[in-house]
């Protein structure tokens, strides 16, 4: 059971938004707000405190690894995992070491995305 | 000089091509006969045009019969489909290009490449000359029961 944790969702796609939207909430999370990009991200982080942020890493302006590195310095206990088509060693590498719970893979199913949700927010 | 792409890495974004829009859009695609060529893709065309830098650099752009793109949208959306040019079908046919040359840079890193790509520019009926370059690409073409959809391949070793 996902126990009501609220998500914060992060892409620039509106399609990917609004998946992972209706994914998480079939699951029972509650998505308690949404961003399409970094700044918008950091604004609503602050303002919802939500319990898990989903974060695209290839976003105009700022990518998902710079904005994973100021919502940390903004929370150093911030529960991020980061979603990409991105599946390089290197990518996956720089997300962990900036603090990133776990790494969603595009395209994603249901039950990975649901399986790496429960594991980060336990 | 600039070497030309191998055939593994034309690969990586073929396979990548293919599964991505069976995985997220339900089309079956094959491969056609490959065609090295010139920028030649009519101005009616919907063109994503996705930049590549790294190892390799240079643009790869997806461009769609009328039929696949409708398909593809259905598939994504549901149906009834918005216009094609509604904001939601722009950004979905994008996030497809972008994720399957997101998945192509993962194959690459295989091959002991390192390549990075930029955010997808969706072009609809658009001149998109400024976008290519000026020499000969390789256009992958990929069959499917509603038409075809063409992977021109601009790629050149840094």
């Amino acid at each position: 059971m996902s126990g009501e944790k609220r998500i914060l969702v992060v892409d620039d796609s509106s399609f990917l938004r609004n998946s992972l939207k209706k994914m998480l909430e079939e699951h029972g999370y509650e998505v308690v707000g949404m961003a399409e990009n970094g700044l918008a991200a950091l604004t609503k982080y602050k303002e919802l405190k939500p319990d898990l942020v989903t974060l695209d890493i290839i976003m105009p302006q700022m990518n998902g690894v710079e904005v994973l590195k100021l919502l940390r310095a903004v929370d150093p206990n911030a529960c991020v995992v980061m979603v990409s088509s991105m599946s390089s060693k290197g990518s996956v590498t720089d997300c962990i070491q900036a603090g990133a719970k776990n790494y969603i893979l595009k395209p994603f199913e249901a039950q990975k995305v649901i399986a790496i949700i429960q594991k980060a927010l336990s | 000089m600039p070497r030309r792409i191998t055939a593994d890495e034309l690969n990586s974004f073929v396979t990548s091509s293919v599964e991505v829009l069976e995985k997220l859009a339900r089309i079956s695609t094959q491969v056609g006969t490959l065609r090295r060529q010139q920028w030649s893709i009519p101005l009616d065309r919907l063109i994503i045009v996705i930049g590549i830098e790294g190892d390799l650099y240079g643009r790869v752009v997806f461009h769609f019969d009328p039929l696949v793109l409708e398909r593809i949208l259905a598939s994504m959306l549901g149906t009834p489909t918005p216009p094609l040019t509604d904001p939601i079908c722009l950004d979905t046919l994008g996030e497809v290009a972008n994720i399957i040359a997101g998945n192509a840079t993962g194959r690459m890193e295989a091959l002991g490449l390192q390549i990075a790509i930029t955010p997808p520019q969706v072009l609809i009926w658009k001149d998109v000359s400024q976008e290519v370059p000026e020499h000969e690409g390789i256009v992958v073409p990929l069959k499917s029961t509603w038409g075809e959809i063409g992977v021109s391949i601009f790629l050149e070793n840094a």
